[in-house]
């Protein structure tokens, strides 16, 4: 059997410096708020746990502030967790926590196991660049050195985002939703294991959104990527995802298949977002 | 205050050189390391000098730090010794140090230059300061210092490639006329301020040691004599310095030197040599020595 491709083991993340004594025992009282009642310390995420295997789509609901964000920071090494480890198979034999890792090993596994798409585009993209250029960037920070290769896997990339003949266009000239595409290209560059979609459709309106996330589909089942989609909308969710997991507080409230947590949702919460979403 | 120099011993208002002796420390100080780290951007404490910064106040705090009254000094601006910056950084140095000044790069101990490196080949008992603007080539990207510093100490130099590819696309091959970033023994990437790429090759491997001091920046950094210097390029646009195919000097008639464009006596486009010390040489002139008498 197949091993899975990212572990996640009792990952939690603080904020603020005023931890009380045993990690906050205060908070198993409290499912409600990831603030501690005793010290005041943010619990971005509180002992998450969960696995994603090759070739899936794995999604990560909540709503705002319930540490979707904070998960994907970690798993592009934008920040560390406070207790608890991410296995990942690519490295070390996913024996080792990710977080091991040195400066120049986690550069090395964001530029060629990695692939991430924002919410915001400009947070990937730089704007006085061209579509092209962004999406050879990546290539560059892999140690690629010849143009006209980088350019014809470049032109791949982008038109399988139906981008390929405005690869050479300033992507500051470019709509929102030619952004969004001009990021995946750009995460694909490299042929990453797995790609973190962080609400990779939020604010596009809604027949580009659909366009999106067929492409997204499309290229996920051709390359067969592993994805984690996180996202607070159940739409997205149900036509991409299988598995996944509600977060609420930091904490996990809900998990499985989506069908299932769409049809008969167990946890209060959950019930309360997908009516809300319906 | 001209009887007082004359007098043999040290009577001006200001100490030898103008600054004084902890500063002229701490900047050498800041220099050997930038030496010990091809490379490496030095932070300094970069004092008031009695020009404006921008002006080439770095150069002109490593000239005054490293000048003993007994050495030659040479000033140019864009390659020419008569430009007004040149002129008065050249009376300044003289004025505070009593050292002599000249014109020929040859003879020259120390040469402070802005975007121009000297054509003639240079030794290694020379010293070239360039007078630095943007002391980091990521600047260009990285509006963060600290985050520039990161991508330094990582060697995360992707988006400097990623420049010249702009430029292949928009022109068919690399344009860059100034701050052509080069890496420095394969470590390093650093920027070689507005000399034109002409100049890059000068640099590699050469005898004589090369100081870039940028006073507003607060930066020292430093190539050391007989460094691989290696302007980046890619396998199918690999570097190339200026085509010059067609074109010589209008007034010495060289083809051997980088050529910078002039209106000519009727209006037309003409090319003349950048270094004007070259130029004169080719002529046959004497490049003559000036004390600061005569400054």
């Amino acid at each position: 059997m197949a091993n899975p491709v990212i572990r996640v083991e009792n990952l939690s993340l603080r904020h603020g410096a005023r931890p009380c004594a045993g990690n906050c025992p205060a908070m198993e009282a409290t499912t409600q708020s990831a603030v501690c009642p005793v010290c005041g310390a943010v619990w971005a995420l509180r002992d998450v746990s969960f696995e994603v295997w090759p070739g899936e789509i794995f999604g990560i609901v909540g709503e705002s502030g319930a540490g979707k964000t904070s998960l994907i920071d970690m798993l592009d090494f934008r920040a560390e967790p406070t207790s608890g480890a991410i296995y990942y198979n690519g490295w070390r034999e996913g024996k080792q926590p990710l977080h091991d890792a040195s400066a120049e090993e986690r550069r090395a596994l964001r530029n060629s196991d990695l692939g991430i798409v924002y919410q915001n585009p400009r947070r990937a993209l730089m704007m006085g660049m061209s579509a092209g250029g962004n999406v050879i960037e990546r290539m560059l920070a892999a140690g690629e050195r010849h143009i006209g290769r980088m350019r014809s896997r470049a032109h791949g990339h982008l038109d399988h985002m139906e981008l390929g003949d405005r690869m050479d266009v300033e992507t500051m000239t470019l709509s929102a939703g030619m952004r969004q595409r001009v990021q995946i290209a750009r995460a694909l560059a490299n042929r990453p294991q797995v790609l973190l979609l962080d609400e990779p459709t939020t604010g596009l309106d809604l027949s580009v959104q659909a366009r999106t996330l067929d492409l997204i589909r499309k290229v996920q089942r051709e390359l067969g990527l592993t994805v984690i989609l996180v996202t607070h909308d159940w739409g997205v969710l149900r036509l991409l995802a299988r598995r996944a997991i509600v977060l609420k507080a930091g904490r996990v409230v809900e998990s499985g298949m989506v069908t299932q947590l769409m049809e008969d949702p167990q946890a209060p919460y959950t019930q309360l977002l997908v009516s809300s979403a319906l | 205050m001209t009887e007082r120099f004359t007098t043999g011993a040290w009577d001006a208002p200001w100490p030898f050189a103008y600054l004084d002796e902890f500063m002229k420390a701490s900047v050498r100080l800041a220099v050997l390391r930038a030496v010990c780290i091809p490379g490496y951007q030095v932070p300094y404490v970069s004092e008031e000098v009695p020009i404006a910064r921008g002006y080439g106040s770095g150069g002109l705090q490593v000239t005054l730090s490293l000048i003993g009254p007994d050495d030659r000094y040479k000033i140019i601006d864009e390659g020419d010794d008569e430009t007004v910056n040149a002129v008065n950084l050249r009376r300044m140095v003289g004025l505070v140090t009593g050292a002599v000044a000249t014109t020929d790069p040859e003879r020259a101990d120390l040469i402070q230059t802005r975007h121009k490196v000297p054509e003639v080949p240079l030794r290694e008992d020379q010293i070239v300061i360039l007078q630095v603007a943007f002391p980091d080539a990521l600047r260009f990207f990285e509006r963060s210092e600290a985050v520039a510093r990161q991508m330094h100490a990582e060697r995360d130099y992707s988006k400097l490639w990623l420049r010249l590819y702009e430029s292949v696309i928009a022109h068919g091959e690399i344009m860059i006329g100034g701050r052509y970033p080069v890496m420095i023994e394969g470590r390093y990437v650093l920027d070689p301020t507005h000399v034109p790429r002409w100049d890059l090759p000068k640099l590699d491997h050469s005898p004589a040691l090369f100081i870039f001091c940028a006073g507003r920046e607060k930066r020292i950094y430093a190539i050391p004599p007989d460094t691989t210097v290696e302007p980046l390029g890619f396998e199918d646009h690999p570097f190339r310095v200026e085509d010059q195919t067609g074109r010589s000097c209008r007034l010495c008639g060289s083809t051997e030197s980088f050529l910078a464009p002039a209106l000519g006596p009727d209006g037309e486009m003409t090319w003349t040599c950048s270094d004007s010390a070259w130029c004169r040489k080719c002529r046959g002139e004497t490049l003559e020595d000036m004390t600061w008498q005569t400054l």
